[in-house]
């Protein structure tokens, strides 16, 4: 489960009540929250380690800026020493250090219902992007889907194999066998796939949000079908076909289906299958 | 279908050597340290050129003895090129080197079948001749291979610099010649399976095919092999007849979409299948 670690000064009760409101928060969304009063940093000795080590491990840091916040101060520069996301909630928005002007902060002398408002919605996107920010190899399909429509840079990132991987994986949870190939060689498709005795062959290319299939790819894919005596052959694209590609693909309709993310994500949810 | 071959298109030397020379020469290296005969290992080069693959042997095989054990026999259709090739043989301290002049068309009347090699290599040179000389080429060598040997084909899938006239195999119509002609001999074995490598400018594919692939004794294969070159003959047309309909087709869907091609690879890809229309067209005139 992961942490959150949220600092403020004991003698604030504001961000006191704001900080078990927090709490709830977190249990409901699944984190843990990590407050001064909570965690044991009360004892003198390696209290400043146990702090930088909560610190250490939690995904965000919450921070009250305001009054008398040395403390806070101190826990924030580490947070942010560490690529902490902090998300600060401050009455000295003017008087922060330029460092800190592109920190999301929360105005303290709002309400602290409103306050709340904008801290849930920080963590359900810090939840969010917690789900997403997983290695590749434990992204699932629907994942990187979401990840391709909400972060199409961070897809781009995503290796091919990843995620010829991930559609592999997805086409197993529904029942179909996978056949492997030799991963060194280029064959012209990825695997296969069959269930109830029919028998796919499955290329997957991962382009770039501008990169189109083109003619050339359906021919070899359909050469493929051929060589390898598939009744047919499936083509999943994270972008799109050239006009051309389609035309052509459509004379060989009985033999390949096109897929871009549209029919992969029915796919997934059920509503198509091949 | 027109038995001419065109001109000699990757006669050229080159300082590095390529994936698929390496590949010939790590394969001729391996079966060479299990060569403990006393017999010289006779090596052909089927369309040598001017010893694109010897070029690299002192690199691959760099053991004096190793290289003293063969026999190379090119075989090239330009005399300049073979005699440099043959050059290059001496150089290298084999036990011999001879080059043969001569058309493919003409290989089975000029080698004869007395001359038995332990290792074949037959690399860039399929997209030259007519796509069903391919064919009895390949009965030809297999006659002409000694029991334990080997034969190396290499091509690549679409040439970089295109040529007009040239017919480059896929690694699929290999593949679906090769599960053809094993069939029809009814081998129980299955057939290599051809590799298909990208490279920077293109696609190649290779296959090595050891004589004991083909689980049909040499008495019995020669008996066949007349009415299996017919048979493959029609097999190969078949195939470069649905390659040219399939290249109409993919032509047309072009035309249609003039225009609205946004990717360069498409603009390249209506280049190669220009070519492809023509080259294919010609062999059914």
């Amino acid at each position: 489960m992961k942490t959150i670690f949220i600092s403020y000064n004991l003698h604030d009760e504001k961000a006191r009540d704001i900080a078990c409101r927090v709490q709830y928060e977190c249990k409901k969304l699944g984190f843990t929250l990590v407050t001064p009063e909570g965690a044991n940093f009360e004892l003198n000795v390696g209290k400043l380690e146990s702090k930088f080590e909560a610190i250490k491990q939690a995904s965000l840091f919450i921070g009250f800026l305001c009054g008398y916040t040395s403390n806070v101060f101190l826990e924030l520069g580490y947070a942010l020493g560490m690529g902490k996301p902090v998300v600060l909630i401050t009455d000295l928005a003017r008087d922060l250090p330029l460092d800190l002007a592109l920190t999301p902060a929360i105005n303290y002398q709002n309400s602290p219902d409103e306050i709340m408002a904008t801290l849930v919605k920080a963590l359900e996107l810090h939840q969010k992007e917690d789900d997403l920010s997983l290695p590749e190899s434990e992204l699932d399909l629907a994942k990187m889907l979401q990840i391709r429509v909400e972060y199409p840079e961070k897809f781009e990132r995503i290796p091919a194999h990843a995620f010829e991987e991930a559609v592999k994986t997805a086409f197993a949870q529904n029942g179909f066998q996978i056949t492997e190939i030799n991963p060194d060689t280029d064959y012209g498709f990825d695997f296969t796939i069959s269930k109830e005795g029919k028998r796919s062959l499955v290329e997957v290319k991962k382009l770039n949000a501008n990169g189109k299939v083109s003619i050339s790819t359906i021919q070899q894919l359909l050469g493929a079908i051929h060589a390898y005596d598939a009744p047919k052959a499936l083509l999943i694209c994270t972008s799109d076909f050239t006009g051309s590609a389609r035309a052509y693909a459509s004379r060989h309709g009985i033999e390949l289906t096109l897929w871009t993310m549209e029919e992969l994500k029915r796919f997934l949810y059920g509503s198509l299958t091949i | 279908m027109s038995g001419n071959a065109i001109a000699d298109s990757s006669a050229v030397s080159l300082p590095r050597v390529l994936p698929h020379q390496q590949d010939a020469l790590s394969q001729l290296h391996a079966i060479l340290q299990n060569y403990h005969s006393n017999d010289p290992f006779d090596w052909l080069d089927l369309a040598c050129g001017r010893g694109q693959i010897i070029t690299h042997l002192n690199d691959t095989l760099p053991d004096p003895e190793e290289r003293a054990k063969i026999c190379y026999f090119g075989y090239d259709i330009n005399n300049q090129y073979a005699g440099e090739a043959v050059a290059l043989g001496k150089k290298f301290g084999l036990k011999g080197a001879d080059v043969k002049i001569g058309n493919l068309n003409d290989f089975a009347a000029l080698v004869s079948l007395e001359q038995q090699f332990s290792f074949i290599t037959f690399t860039n040179a399929a997209h030259e001749i007519t796509p069903v000389l391919l064919g009895t080429l390949f009965f030809e060598l297999i006659l002409r291979l000694k029991p334990g040997g080997t034969i190396y084909f290499y091509d690549m899938e679409s040439l970089p610099d295109q040529e007009l006239g040239a017919i480059p195999w896929q690694a699929t119509e290999i593949r679906r010649l090769l599960n053809f002609i094993f069939k029809e001999l009814g081998a129980k074995n299955k057939p290599p399976s051809p590799q298909r490598w990208q490279l920077t400018k293109c696609h190649t594919w290779s296959f090595s095919f050891k004589r004991e692939n083909l689980d049909v004794d040499d008495a019995t294969f020669a008996a066949l092999v007349p009415e299996l070159k017919t048979k493959t003959d029609t097999f190969i047309k078949q195939l470069f007849k649905e390659k040219l309909d399939r290249t109409v087709e993919q032509l047309q869907d072009l035309m249609e979409h003039r225009g609205t091609e946004t990717t360069p690879a498409e603009h390249a890809e209506k280049l190669n299948l220009l070519y492809d229309y023509w080259s294919l067209s010609q062999i059914f005139k």
